[in-house]
């Protein structure tokens, strides 16, 4: 194998899948990620069990109002239960989770060694977000699972309470929880990456945006557009109660004999979540510009005295 | 095969950390040797295309290592001065890591790595978690990493640092079984380190070169230059403030030292033959009194 033939081409560098394959394989030889597992699961069945129903006092004209009690296992209840309580906390420890994917490096020494093999930047950055990415997101099922298994619990311990609705679980996870993930995660990684010296305070940072985000529709700011491009999702809680509360209302008024079932229900029908997918659509979009802004900012080299 | 330095500088603010530096180096085993803070590690970092130069070019084969940095990394093996490990993977799963961001297949890294965890003797601790590894252990992984592509060329940098002296002699025979069919730059302030292994010798200091020869043609230059004196104490430590001294041994009532000068310290003064290390030292020292 001589030079010119071994030098040739450009076209071997290392593969985006190669780089997230070995990552993730990586990160499963620290036998510590799987306590976090552990942990993370416990502390999402421990919140629901601790919080799992809502009274929610919607008006619904006139002055007239109802007071709709939203159990966490129903289609609407999932999508309250994640959004009002998990979510703010899961996005707290996203960017501990997928901000150091490259910034790791820089801290472990393994940065030079890995920009002098033929890996390519863009393989690198890509591979090392997806990977954390990954991660982030199989967190967040295991989130959705403590879930169900919370309200598995309360379910064969709290008469009335149903078993959990998956299909209102799956779809908060794809419309709210993903997009969150991917577009707070990207944030972090961009930030982290491009200032591995900044990494904490970037992390700190990103916690803080999520937690005033997660503030500002709570604080009575109204919905508007905010309320729909919010990766919070937490225009949600304002929409949703109101329309069911209204359907509740009505069947009461055409005289529901058993007003608990009726509010079951009510909350058990699958929530219109089509005013958000859009938005959060565009959120994962903004998550993927920033990490091309991350690649095209990287340097493989620090051009000072180490 | 070969590297061309033409007249590369790097530049850090308003300091020249490698200045005009020209080279043309080939097969074999160059050891580059200097004091810290010579330029050395910039000089490396350059090559394994990790540095942009400020000036001048630097070429493998012709390729220009600036604009095709990713051609040249194909056929590169590096071990930085500073380098870590990922501490929760075997020394075995490591190496296999650093094989796929090289590129390397499947099936070829698995052998390749079984190759060179026998050749830097870790076979038996392949397994073990690298958290629980000896620097000198560490060391080797590095060395393996490095190799995994079998490259044409390769740089080591300041690669017995923190090793102690069976490690260190363990490692100088480990490179001197590699130089068959490739460049190896061995970049080091231990004149020992490359006595025995390298052909070629390039001394730098201050960024620029002071010496470009053998190792044999270095001593040569330094014969009638190097003494031994028997002498007190006091005059021992008079002569070793105005001459660089190689070497120092305590004795009951009186001292020998080496001092390395072109002419006679004092007329008790005895011509030894030299080693490398004074030769390196006057070559060093010549360069300092020039400058003053």
């Amino acid at each position: 194998m001589n030079a010119k033939s071994r030098t040739g081409s450009g076209s071997t560098s290392s593969s985006l899948v190669d780089v997230a394959a070995w990552e993730l394989r990586r990160l499963a030889a620290s036998p510590s990620n799987f306590a976090i597992v552990g942990v993370i699961f416990a502390l999402f069945a421990g919140l629901v069990w601790v919080k799992h129903s809502w009274s929610v006092p919607v008006e619904t004209g006139a002055g007239r109002g109802v007071v709709l009690t939203v159990l966490g296992s129903t289609a609407l209840g999932t999508v309250f239960e994640v959004v009002a309580l998990l979510l703010l906390f899961f996005g707290m420890l996203v960017p501990f989770v997928v901000a150091d994917a490259v910034a790791r490096d820089h801290r472990q020494r393994v940065h030079e060694l890995l920009m002098a093999t033929p890996i390519s930047t863009a393989a690198y950055i890509w591979g090392r977000f997806l990977a954390s990415l990954a991660v982030a997101l199989v967190l967040s099922v295991v989130m959705l699972i403590a879930v169900a298994a919370a309200d598995l619990l309360i379910h064969l311990t709290e008469a009335g309470f149903p078993m959990t609705n998956w299909g209102g679980l799956v779809l908060t996870w794809a419309v709210l929880v993903a997009p969150a993930v991917v577009v707070i995660g990207a944030l972090s990684f961009m930030l982290s990456t491009l200032l591995p010296r900044l990494a904490t305070p970037a992390k700190v940072a990103v916690v803080l945006l999520w937690v005033m985000l997660s503030l500002m529709v709570d604080i009575g700011h109204g919905l508007g557009w905010f309320g729909y491009w919010t990766p919070t999702g937490n225009g949600v809680l304002k929409v949703l109660p109101q329309a069911a509360a209204e359907r509740y209302a009505q069947i009461l008024a055409n005289g529901a004999a058993d007003p608990a079932a009726t509010a079951v229900q009510v909350q058990q029908q699958i929530p219109d979540l089509g005013s958000w997918a859009g938005p959060h659509l565009g959120l994962v979009v903004l998550g993927a510009i920033f990490v091309a802004i991350t690649m095209l900012g990287f340097q493989r080299f620090k051009n000072a005295l180490a | 095969m070969s590297l061309t330095l033409n007249s590369v500088s790097k530049q850090y603010g308003d300091r020249w950390a490698v200045r005009d530096v020209s080279l043309e180096l080939e097969s074999g085993m160059v050891g580059l040797v200097g004091p810290n803070g010579a330029g050395k590690t910039t000089l490396m970092r350059m090559v394994a295309t990790l540095l942009p130069a400020t000036a001048g070019t630097i070429r493998w084969s012709g390729i220009d290592v600036r604009e095709e940095g990713a051609r040249i990394r194909h056929v590169l093996g590096y071990l930085p001065q500073d380098f870590g490990v990922y501490p929760e993977l075997s020394a075995r799963s490591f190496l296999r890591y650093m094989a796929a961001m090289k590129r390397l297949p499947e099936e070829e890294a698995k052998r390749r790595v079984d190759e060179l965890l026998e050749l830097v003797n870790l076979k038996e601790d392949a397994d073990r978690k690298l958290r629980t590894y000896s620097g000198g252990m560490k060391q080797r992984v590095g060395i393996a990493q490095a190799l995994l592509n079998d490259p044409e060329l390769l740089i080591v940098d300041e690669p017995t640092a923190g090793l102690d002296p069976e490690e260190r002699v363990r490692f100088r025979n480990l490179l001197a079984g590699l130089t068959s069919n490739r460049l190896i730059i061995l970049s080091t302030h231990i004149i020992g380190d490359v006595e025995a292994v390298a052909s070629r010798l390039v001394v730098i200091k201050g960024g620029r070169i002071l010496v470009d020869t053998s190792p044999d043609q270095l001593i040569a230059a330094a014969t009638g230059k190097v003494w031994s004196i028997t002498t007190d104490a006091q005059t021992a430590a008079r002569l070793q403030v105005t001459y660089p001294v190689s070497a120092m041994v305590s004795h009951a009532n009186s001292m020998t030292i080496r001092v390395v000068s072109a002419a006679s310290p004092i007329s008790s003064a005895v011509a030894v033959e030299p080693t490398l290390e004074d030769a390196y030292l006057l070559a060093v020292q010549t360069d300092s009194a020039a400058a003053a």
